[in-house]
């Protein structure tokens, strides 16, 4: 049970990164990231495969960070005249273009095979057996690094202007600020954290393949966001969380419902899911959590 | 000193908004632009800001052409707007409303926030007490947390008009600052209209409100089907029988 309940809690650290990017990214920045998967899946690719090369994980961890974050801002130069629609549909087409890509460029990436006995950082330092726990700390550790650095951004005058241009870019524009420039740094600092996601899959599985990565992941993320109530690192966090544990909970619906099958299991652990969103979405549709503020009139919580 | 000499605008579809038309701002007065809906003024607004594009003529500020430079590049000059229809930044309080206009911040610049926090936090308090004061004399400080969205319409054409001189500008446009707001809300923009001029700020006008038109501006045109009719003082050129027909007939 400990073991399942650390690899549970690993996986809600790599969906609170990929939360609390997107949370950036469209929670607070308006920009919707329909291709977070290819991002994702290209850190995961990046650390795996210098990983494997014999790099120490830390510095391959760095480099997908750095690279996942430069591509990125390359994408939203090209994207800069696309309002919300059209952004989605060419960040969707360029994760597509990189799955295909890593697919089957495979000289490079090694295709379909995928690649195999990618080493964990720092699995030096814990003793026999504790490797999973160990790791467990890290991702914690990552989590919390991001948070505490998104919330300082939300709450100081760069995430004011993000949430500025995400609520009328004209405005941003007449009041003669660069949304370009806004944009290309929101989507940076998002590619980083999606890097860094990324990079904690390829060490957590050891194997990675272009089978694990799809739009699934993307509508995770979306979730948790919604959820957790556009804009509010703490509420990504918290429904980052609830949403890997009732995923993955609902698994021992098996032991508790008496003829019930693994398949009829696993669609109706999607369909309850889809139903928890839809009745969300009804009842409190700007999720539960609230969107920090930069300043305050009494001057006293306008810190970061 | 702004102005636009001959501009044209053909909008998608062939709607010819402006044709060759001229007007100045002139350092330290209050232009007014005046004529029927669908004259043309709030194109010609949206050319004198940078947001429309003319097809033919051109922009000058403080004697620089500057027809293909767009509103952001205008701004940092110190030309800011408002807006004919609000467009408050709803889900921000109206404190980061004004706050968010602030010229030169350097905690926008993510690595200013890593190595130079108490510079940032500095500029940050000075920006609050220059907002304050603002919202003040538009008794908006006592919203100062609410979300903007929440606000009526007169307050939001308050707080634009504050958010524009956040900016400090030298030039502020100013596209019917009367509209939905109370009658005695438009004596303080009066008042505080007049209070900048003789600071020396220079503003432009358009407003459909005349009494305010005849209270603010030093200089007046009227626009009619995308050209200047006339121009001159409000009450000369409200005695021009033409203007009559054009623009009072059409109301009367």
């Amino acid at each position: 049970m400990t073991v399942y309940l650390i690899a549970t809690l690993t996986l809600v650290a790599i969906a609170a990164l990929a939360g609390l990017a997107l949370n950036l990214q469209w929670g607070m920045g308006g920009l919707v990231n329909f291709g977070l998967f290819g991002f994702y899946m290209l850190g995961a690719y990046i650390a795996g495969l210098l990983t494997v090369q014999g790099l120490p994980p830390l510095v391959a961890l760095g480099v997908a960070m750095l690279g996942v974050a430069a591509l990125s801002a390359l994408s939203a130069l090209i994207s800069v005249r696309l309002s919300e629609d059209y952004l989605a549909i060419v960040t969707l087409g360029f994760a597509e273009c990189l799955r295909l890509v890593i697919s089957y460029e495979g000289w490079l990436t090694r295709g379909m095979l995928g690649v195999s006995g990618i080493e964990r950082p720092l699995q030096a330092w814990w003793p026999r057996g504790w490797g999973d726990t160990g790791f467990l700390l890290l991702a914690l550790l990552a989590v919390l690094i991001v948070y505490t650095v998104l919330q300082a951004l939300a709450r100081s005058p760069f995430g004011r202007l993000v949430r500025a241009t995400r609520d009328d870019p004209g405005v941003v524009e007449a009041l003669g600020k660069s949304v370009l420039g806004v944009r290309v740094r929101v989507f940076a600092i998002g590619g980083a954290i999606l890097g860094l996601a990324g990079s904690l899959h390829a060490f957590y599985y050891s194997y990675i393949d272009p089978t694990q990565f799809g739009p699934i992941i993307t509508a995770y993320a979306f979730m948790a966001v919604v959820v957790g109530g556009r804009g509010s690192n703490r509420g990504v966090v918290a429904s980052a969380f609830t949403l890997i544990f009732l995923l993955e909970g609902s698994r021992f619906l098996i032991d508790l419902v008496p003829g019930l099958g693994a398949s009829e299991l696993a669609a109706i652990r999607l369909f309850l899911v889809g139903v928890g969103l839809v009745a969300l979405l009804i009842f409190k549709p700007d999720g539960f959590g609230r969107e920090p503020r930069s300043a305050l009139a009494d001057k006293t919580s306008s810190r970061f | 000193m702004l102005e636009a000499v001959n501009v044209s605008v053909i909008y998608e579809g062939g709607f010819k908004a402006l044709n060759g038309a001229s007007v100045q701002l002139a350092a330290g007065t209050v232009t007014g632009l005046i004529g029927p809906n669908g004259a043309g003024k709030s194109t010609l607004f949206g050319v004198l800001a940078g947001a429309v594009r003319p097809v033919a003529g051109e922009v000058r500020l403080g004697g620089e052409i500057v027809t293909q430079h767009g509103p952001a590049w205008r701004a940092r000059r110190g030309l800011a707007r408002t807006f004919q229809l609000s467009r408050e930044l709803a889900s921000l309080t109206v404190l980061e409303n004004v706050l968010v206009a602030q010229p030169h911040m350097r905690g926008e610049n993510v690595l200013s926030l890593l190595w130079s926090r108490r510079a940032v936090r500095d500029e940050e308090d000075a920006a609050i007490d220059k907002a304050r004061a603002l919202l003040q004399r538009v008794d908006l400080w006592k919203l100062a947390d609410a979300p903007a969205g929440t606000l009526s319409g007169g307050q939001k054409k308050l707080l634009e008009i504050c958010r524009a001189l956040m900016l400090d500008p030298r030039i502020v446009l100013m596209d019917e600052p009367s509209a939905g707001v109370n009658p005695t809300r438009i004596g303080e923009i009066v008042e505080f209209v007049q209070a900048l001029r003789a600071e020396g700020t220079t503003f432009g006008l358009v407003e459909h409100n005349m009494g305010m038109v005849r209270l603010l501006c030093d200089h007046v045109y009227v626009l009619a089907e995308g050209q200047v009719l006339t121009e001159g003082r409000f009450d000369d050129v409200i005695a021009n029988t033409e203007v009559a027909s054009a623009y009072l007939g059409a109301q009367s």
